[in-house]
């Protein structure tokens, strides 16, 4: 809950520029306000922050679902073809005897798109229904999103490495799969949601039941 | 405040060192793949026009913007906002928004797990590109913990009479 005597700058009728940090005071009619230090649009909060974190995280949940179940590298070496999902390049990886590569692909690949998404869901529906539990540690997991996020792009890298350079005609080549693409865009789509969201939200909503 | 001059002089100074490695990451290859005879090295350019021809532009547009262009945008415009006298507020929101895209340490980690896959196959030499890519991330990490853009808004701000909407 906010300390006994602090005043949200919303119920002051201040708001924080989201371009330059700048607060200024906005009047009743939203019109045109743009800030006088970096001209950018004044916003109380950021624009249909839950109608565009929804789209969009329905976009990425959707997408999941190829990404996961496509192959997103396909390997030919003398030995044979053999196409690899996300999921089943992390057991390849252990089983050939590589733990630690399999756990950092692991993590960056399933664990870190799955739990962003699973608690962006948490603090859309919290936000949606009013929840009052712990603004504090919702604002944390929101912070927590924003900084993994990036992360899951690592296996793109990686396939994008492999494929440059493991072109040794018959001997090996590796190419990319369309689960990659998926993959991509479920990581840009995220990243996006997580933007839109604004976490202020989380705390309008415990104002107004105090 | 850190508008003293030493303070922004030494940001400067890793500003350009930050814009020389990023040229250099980018011109020579990140490795040389050795393998019966045959010889692959390729660098960041390079692996993204590959993708590019193989029908992969999505993939290879999304690893150019987040690897090389922004990273590349964002080096450069902190150097402009460094050496100017006023700083252009159009630029700071540019440094701020490019920040979040610019993913080379993610780029790196990816470099080093594709790497050691590779070392299973055949016979791996680091390049030159590969270092400088290290270099630059922990670079640019220094450069954004001293660039504080705080105090270059507030620098604009001596430049325009404040007025609330």
């Amino acid at each position: 809950m906010l300390p006994a005597r602090a005043e949200s700058a919303a119920s002051l009728g201040l708001t924080a520029c989201h371009g330059c940090g700048l607060l200024v005071g906005l009047p009743e009619s939203p019109a045109t306000n743009t800030c006088p230090r970096c001209a950018a649009h004044l916003h109380m909060r950021k624009p249909d922050s839950m109608q565009r974190t929804c789209a969009l995280m329905i976009a990425a949940y959707v997408l999941l679902l190829p990404a996961n179940l496509l192959p997103v590298m396909e390997t030919q070496s003398l030995l044979g073809t053999r196409q690899d999902t996300i999921v089943s390049g992390v057991i390849h990886l252990w089983q050939s005897g590589s733990w630690p590569l399999s756990f950092v692909v692991f993590v960056a690949s399933v664990v870190v798109p799955l739990t962003k998404l699973a608690i962006l869901t948490m603090l859309v529906v919290s936000v949606q229904r009013r929840a009052t539990w712990s603004p504090r540690d919702r604002t944390r997991l929101y912070r927590l999103i924003e900084f993994i996020g990036r992360w899951s792009m690592l296996d793109i890298y990686v396939v994008t490495l492999l494929a440059a350079l493991v072109r040794l005609q018959s001997l090996a080549t590796v190419k990319i799969g369309t689960g990659a693409i998926a993959f991509g865009a479920v990581v840009i789509l995220t990243m996006l949601a997580t933007r839109t969201f604004d976490p202020r939200l989380i705390w309008d909503r415990a104002e107004i039941s105090r | 405040m850190r508008c003293n001059p030493d303070s922004r002089q030494r940001t400067l100074a890793l500003t350009v060192t930050c814009a020389i490695l990023f040229v250099l990451a980018n011109i020579y290859p990140i490795v040389t793949l050795e393998s019966q005879g045959l010889r692959l090295s390729c660098s960041l350019p390079e692996a993204v026009q590959v993708l590019w021809r193989s029908d992969m532009e999505f993939i290879s547009v999304l690893v150019l913007t987040t690897a090389l262009l922004v990273p590349g945008l964002e080096i450069g415009l902190i150097l402009t906002v460094l050496l100017q006298r006023f700083p252009t507020p159009l630029l700071l929101r540019l440094i701020e928004v490019s920040r979040p895209w610019a993913m080379v340490d993610v780029f790196v980690l990816g470099l080093l797990v594709s790497i050691k896959k590779l070392s299973d196959m055949a016979t791996i030499v680091p390049g030159p590109a590969l270092w400088s890519f290290c270099a630059l991330m922990v670079l640019t990490a220094s450069v954004r913990a001293t660039f504080q853009l705080r105090d270059f808004w507030r620098q604009t701000s001596v430049t325009y009479a404040a007025r609330p909407s």
